[in-house]
């Protein structure tokens, strides 16, 4: 292996469904990206790799790998700052595997169902849109949690998911917080008593796994956190009413 | 009040992040100091009520507390349970960003290592 | 209780711990503490401990124990528990102190 390349160790799935890893060595710039290197072994080394991405620019969360055990957008973590002597590349944790580094995203989706993730206009009347400007206290607490691109780490990164799969998962409540926080909705009610009970956002036991990995700088444990508040304490906090 | 204090940082920058999951651990350290903590609670229960009825066994008892060892054991327990418990509470209230949790569960272990030192050097002076 | 009520309860023990936890330690450092402060303080940190280690173990027994009816029961041998201690060890107290 020369100076320029680096050893990528990949998880792979065979035809008959048995998990291994395989390596390959991969060249590695200033700027060579993990999506990079896994592009670079589907056109060059291997093309029956299985892997996802879209944008390439940390927008649309579709490249989501973990990378030496941490969660990370493939197209926005560098090649060369992976410590260690091989880059090991794993499939997100908590969702059925298809096949290489492709998962199953229909939990995750479910566990967002159970949120009721959908707005629901508290003035069904209105002729005109309902707006909060952005110089509002409202929407600056919303804004704190919102542009959400369900990339799927933290669900990943989060270990009561793993032990508790009816747990919604932190990208579910913080979309949750959003829509109460969110004044025209109205279904703040209904949505925490949705995320009330031991399974919703009290299963949640302050490991912080899912705002270290975050790729968009939100902090879904402090959006679980404000619920708690929520629901505990019934009133205004952070300056916003329920 | 939670608004300044809960900070949005931008999208993760290209480097690898520091002390990966020290929430996990901080976590697994205080369900772990907290379980020592009830043992020692329930044993020093037992320890008091035999004092009271036979005062033979209020020196043992004192012998046991006083050991180094169990100074040792008995406050890293209480120093880490309190301190991570205080971050924990700061959390919950939001007066502390998750962001920036992993100078605060070191100072924590930091302030467990300094009260353990600090009890140990007054046993043994 | 709600979950809610456990969570408060568990943070508000916590920072009430606080200081009979530090007359306890003062106390038996110095010595220097009457002792009706120090029976109240002591029996005000026996409470306390058990108000606030009964949401901890709570949790671990919801973590840990995947059937709903064993957990139901273990709850119970939590409640139980605790108040026995509570009620023991204020006995002594009351007995140490006199």
């Amino acid at each position: 292996m020369t100076a320029t390349e680096r050893a990528v160790r990949i998880a792979r799935t065979a035809s008959d469904g048995r998990r291994y890893f395989q390596t390959f060595r991969v060249p590695c710039g200033p700027r060579t990206t993990v999506l990079d290197a896994l592009l670079y072994i589907h056109r060059q080394l291997d093309r029956t790799l299985a892997f996802r991405y879209a944008c390439r620019q940390a927008m649309c969360g579709t490249c989501g790998v973990r990378v030496n055990g941490v969660e990370r957008l493939a197209c926005y973590t560098l090649l060369g700052a992976v410590p260690g002597r091989v880059v090991t590349v794993e499939p997100l944790r908590h969702l059925p595997v298809i096949r290489d580094l492709v998962v199953d995203f229909g939990p995750f989706f479910l566990a967002w169902a159970a949120v009721k993730p959908a707005f629901t206009p508290a003035d069904q009347s209105r002729a005109e849109p309902a707006q909060i400007p952005p110089a509002d206290p409202d929407r600056q607490a919303i804004d704190r949690h919102r542009e959400c691109i369900s990339c799927g780490l933290c669900y990943s990164a989060c270990d009561v998911v793993g032990s508790r799969p009816s747990f919604p998962g932190p990208a579910a409540l913080n979309h949750a917080l959003c829509l109460v926080l969110d004044r025209r909705d109205g279904a703040g009610p209904d949505r925490l008593r949705a995320v009330d009970g031991p399974d919703g956002c009290w299963a949640c036991r302050g490991l912080l796994a899912c705002s270290d990995v975050c790729p968009k700088g939100l902090a879904p444990s402090g959006a679980i956190e404000k619920l708690k508040r929520l629901i505990a304490f019934g009133r205004r906090w952070d300056g916003v009413a329920v | 009040m939670g608004l300044r204090f809960e900070v949005r940082r931008p999208a993760y920058p290209l480097s690898w992040p520091r002390l990966h999951r020290a929430g996990v651990w901080a976590r697994r350290l205080q369900r772990v100091s907290g379980l020592v903590l009830v043992a020692f609670a329930v044993w020093h229960v037992f320890q008091v009520v035999g004092a009271a009825q036979d005062r033979a066994r209020l020196a043992a008892m004192v012998s046991t507390l006083y050991h180094p060892a169990f100074i040792g054991l008995v406050l890293a327990a209480l120093g880490f349970h309190t301190l991570n418990g205080l971050r924990t509470v700061l959390l919950d209230l939001g007066l502390l960003g998750s962001q920036r949790q992993v100078g605060a569960i070191l100072a924590a272990a930091l302030g467990t290592v300094l009260l353990v030192a600090a009890a140990l050097g007054w046993r043994l002076r | 209780m709600g979950e809610a009520g456990w969570w408060v309860l568990q943070r508000a023990t916590g920072i009430l711990l606080v200081l009979p936890v530090g007359v306890h330690l003062f106390a038996q450092a110095t010595g220097a503490v009457d002792l009706t402060v120090r029976f109240v303080s002591d029996l005000a940190l026996l409470v306390l401990v058990v108000l606030h280690s009964l949401p901890g173990l709570r949790t671990m027994v919801h973590d840990y124990v995947p059937d709903s009816r064993l957990r139901v029961w273990a709850e119970r041998l939590l409640l139980l528990g605790g108040a026995a201690l509570v009620g023991y060890g204020a006995w002594g107290l009351w007995k140490f102190f006199a």
